[in-house]
């Protein structure tokens, strides 16, 4: 047998942060960088949380006051993410917080981080000057690094040195801040973008939409950051659910609550949620079925329409979220089986919406549509009911349509030879539309 | 407007379509005898005005949660008043409608008999029984296999576009000369197969079981395709049982779907016949004297393989 010899295969620092933040948007780094934060706010009760039904205990509880407010302030030369949750102890930040990827088992995972890489990419990604502090009961740590100094050293394993802090007594406060200052010149330019703000703030009101008053509060520059509910009509909605391995799903159709009398596109489609965090938001493409056989191609006409996906898992790497949890990993086994499912709870929402609004424009006003669909329940509250099937038929509504018109453009000289071929000069339009249509019937379609 | 083949084909004498139901009994028999519970099943069909398939599933299987599905309106009166048994539940309505109104409380034995050609609604419907039906249950799907006469006046080419614009993800096709009117069949088949079976090989609680994949012909070309959504622990015995006894149903590989034989014999050749595939292979003067009246050694091994499942007609007066 040949000698074998062994080939430098060791992974080189400056190629792996360009990876890892290439396909990260700034948005998502920040939340990424909160979702340590929520996380932490989660971990005494993070045993709790395995199912839909488990999560749903808690929004039972959502008149209890968060425990964990996280503020997050930027400008152009720093950005600061801070909370008061219980911190990161010395032995946690030693061992993993760290690592590019976890090294322990599912179960002892928290429940929004999935491959152990989000906080660093983050870090990465905005700056490179990182200052981080946690305080701990049992102590915590602190961390100076400056990026482009780690990046050129070349040393194996890869470090990163931190320092201890006191321990916290229970009189004191706890938690983490996170400062990243000497921020990327791309970066500098978004933060100083006035629509920024505004940007962070909406997709944090959506991303924490079950989080947001329940288990955390979330500021940015100081405004309190509002959640978005969900609310589907209580008695007409689709629901179905299944297990697969470690993944629970509960998928939900129906008629949402209009905003101030109107359905709005923003609050159309498909959202969907990996452990209660919201990976898609309204989504009305292809991915979730729109328009590629299963679902009409969403329209105006479908506004109405909330479809819900909730992924429940004590394993977050069994969800089928990708690594920067803003996007379905469609090859996911449990992703393409909600699909199908998705399909056939949905279909019933937008046949109803479809024959509600005619070809000619007519339609029901909004209104008509939300009192028919009933008193407005939270989508966390029906999730954990029943299998359902949505109700609402035309039976309630208008007659049914079994006509429609059939309408094409020709020219003037077509029309008059065909009028022509018959001898009659005044034959209209839609005589000879309805002669030829019966002709090609006739002939070619045959006995109907 | 009548639509229905009720109006055009005269059912009792359809050996193709007989033998293909005496399939389907078999292969559901054969479910039975590796411990599923079929008469606590619900039967869903289109039962047509005649219900044959009815009578079928309640006289062998004694299934009588019933529920049939009918879309010509022109019929439904007669349907109604023909349905030959009280415990029929009968709804005009289309096959997807019904879906989105039922959560299934128990496993089904659907026999989606379409007599219509193939279209993207069939395929909606293959995903939305694939995602309704519970574990356990069967699904047998069948419909006419020609290409649709308006799609055939078409060019090769905007032929293909259209196919592509019509099925999606489902266009199982690279070149237009695949779907030419003597290979539309096939590629309808193709669809078919893949609509039913990748909804079913999605669901996580049963494992997916092919049952058979065939063509018949009686008065035109026909494509029956059919699965199991298995419990996960019967699974490898009926796996085992249909490698036994329906090897047959299914294709190899990648290869097409076989065709039902349609047998025109004189009741003298069938006794012939029936005689020679049942005896020892070493009593060659039968097979002689088959081949004497000009019978293929194939054609007899076709015969040998589905002659249980052939019909056998006699006149009477009821």
């Amino acid at each position: 047998m040949a000698e074998l010899f062994d080939a430098d295969a060791s992974p080189e620092k400056r190629l792996f942060i360009s990876l890892i933040t290439r396909d990260i948007s700034l948005a998502d780094a920040i939340i990424d960088l909160l979702d340590n934060s929520v996380n932490a706010a989660m971990r005494p009760i993070h045993n709790a949380f395995s199912s839909a039904s488990d999560f749903h205990k808690i929004f039972a509880k959502h008149s209890t006051r968060p425990n964990v407010t996280i503020h997050v302030t930027f400008d152009a030369h720093r950005v600061i993410v801070k909370d008061d949750a219980a911190g990161i102890d010395f032995e946690t930040a030693k061992h993993e917080v760290f690592r590019f990827g976890h090294s322990d088992g599912p179960e002892s995972r928290d429940r929004l981080s999935v491959y152990g890489i989000g906080m660093k990419r983050a870090l990465f990604k905005i700056g490179k000057q990182i200052s981080m502090f946690s305080d701990h009961r049992a102590g915590g740590f602190g961390l100076a690094l400056n990026v482009p100094k780690w990046a050129r050293d070349t040393t194996l394993p890869w470090t990163i040195p931190i320092s201890k802090r006191e321990r916290r007594l229970a009189n004191q406060s706890t938690g983490t801040t996170i400062t990243i200052s000497e921020i990327h010149p791309d970066i500098k330019d978004r933060l100083i973008d006035r629509t920024f703000e505004t940007e962070l703030k909406d997709r944090i009101s959506k991303v924490y939409s079950f989080f947001i008053g329940r288990i955390v509060n979330i500021y940015v520059n100081g405004r309190e950051v509002d959640r978005t509910d969900f609310e589907i009509g209580e008695d007409n909605f689709s629901h179905d659910k299944f297990k697969r391995e470690r993944v629970d799903c509960s998928i939900l159709a129906g008629i949402a609550t209009p905003a101030e009398g109107r359905f709005l596109n923003a609050g159309a489609g498909w959202f969907i949620f990996c452990n209660f965090r919201t990976v898609l938001y309204g989504d009305k493409s292809t991915l979730t079925g729109w328009g590629g056989g299963d679902l009409p191609l969403f329209q105006p006409k479908h506004r109405p329409f909330l479809g819900i996906v909730l992924f429940t898992s004590s394993d977050p790497e069994a969800l089928p979220w990708t690594t920067t949890k803003g996007h379905i990993n469609e090859d996911s086994g449990v992703w393409q089986e909600a699909k199908l499912r998705m399909a056939a709870v949905g279909k019933p929402v937008t046949s109803f919406l479809d024959k509600r609004y005619s070809d000619d424009g007519t339609s029901i006003q909004p209104s008509g549509i939300a009192k028919m669909a009933g008193d407005a329940i939270n989508v966390f509250d029906a999730a954990i009911g029943n299998r359902s099937t949505f109700k609402l038929s035309m039976s309630r509504s208008k007659k049914v349509k079994t006509t429609t018109k059939i309408q094409y453009e020709i020219t003037l000289k077509e029309l008059d030879i065909v009028r022509r071929h018959f001898g009659r000069s005044n034959m209209t339009g839609t005589e000879i539309g309805r002669t030829t249509f019966d002709y090609f019937v006739s002939n070619e379609v045959g006995d109907v | 407007m009548r639509v229905s083949s009720a109006y055009k084909v005269q059912y009792d004498v359809r050996p193709s379509k007989q033998t293909e139901r005496r399939i389907i009994l078999d292969l559901l028999r054969a479910g039975s005898d590796v411990g599923i519970k079929l008469n606590r099943y619900q039967y869903l069909g289109f039962g047509g005005v005649r219900f044959y398939d009815f009578e079928m599933i309640f006289r062998h299987l004694g299934i009588r949660d019933m529920t049939s599905l009918e879309v010509d309106e022109t019929l439904v009166a007669r349907c109604r008043y023909s349905k030959p048994f009280g415990f029929i539940d009968f709804h005009d309505q289309k096959l997807d409608f019904y879906l989105q109104r039922t959560v299934f409380k128990k496993p089904v034995i659907a026999w989606l008999d379409y007599d219509c050609v193939m279209d993207r609604s069939v395929v909606s419907d293959m995903r939305m029984i694939g995602a309704s039906i519970p574990v356990g249950s069967f699904v047998f799907v069948t419909i006419d296999a020609k290409i649709p006469p308006g799609m055939a006046a078409m060019l090769p080419r905007p032929r293909l576009a259209a196919v592509k614009e019509e099925y999606g993800e489902f266009a199982l096709v690279d070149r237009a000369s695949e779907l030419s009117p003597e290979q539309f069949p096939i590629f309808a088949e193709r669809v078919l197969w893949a609509s039913l079976s990748e909804s079913l090989s999605k669901r996580s609680e049963g494992k997916f079981v092919p049952l058979m994949r065939i063509f018949y012909k009686d008065t035109t070309l026909m494509v029956t395709v059919g699965a199991c959504l298995c419990d996960s622990k019967l699974e490898p015995v009926l796996r085992r049982r249909l490698n036994n006894d329906f090897k047959f149903l299914l294709p190899r590989a990648d290869a097409s779907p076989s065709l039902i034989p349609s047998f025109t014999l004189t009741p003298r050749e069938r006794l012939l016949l029936d005689a020679a595939v049942t005896r020892p292979a070493n009593e060659r003067s039968l097979r002689k004297t088959l081949k004497r009246l000009g019978f293929k050694s194939e054609e007899i091994t076709e015969y040998k393989r589905v002659f249980r499942f052939i019909p056998k007609y006699t006149e009477s007066y009821i």
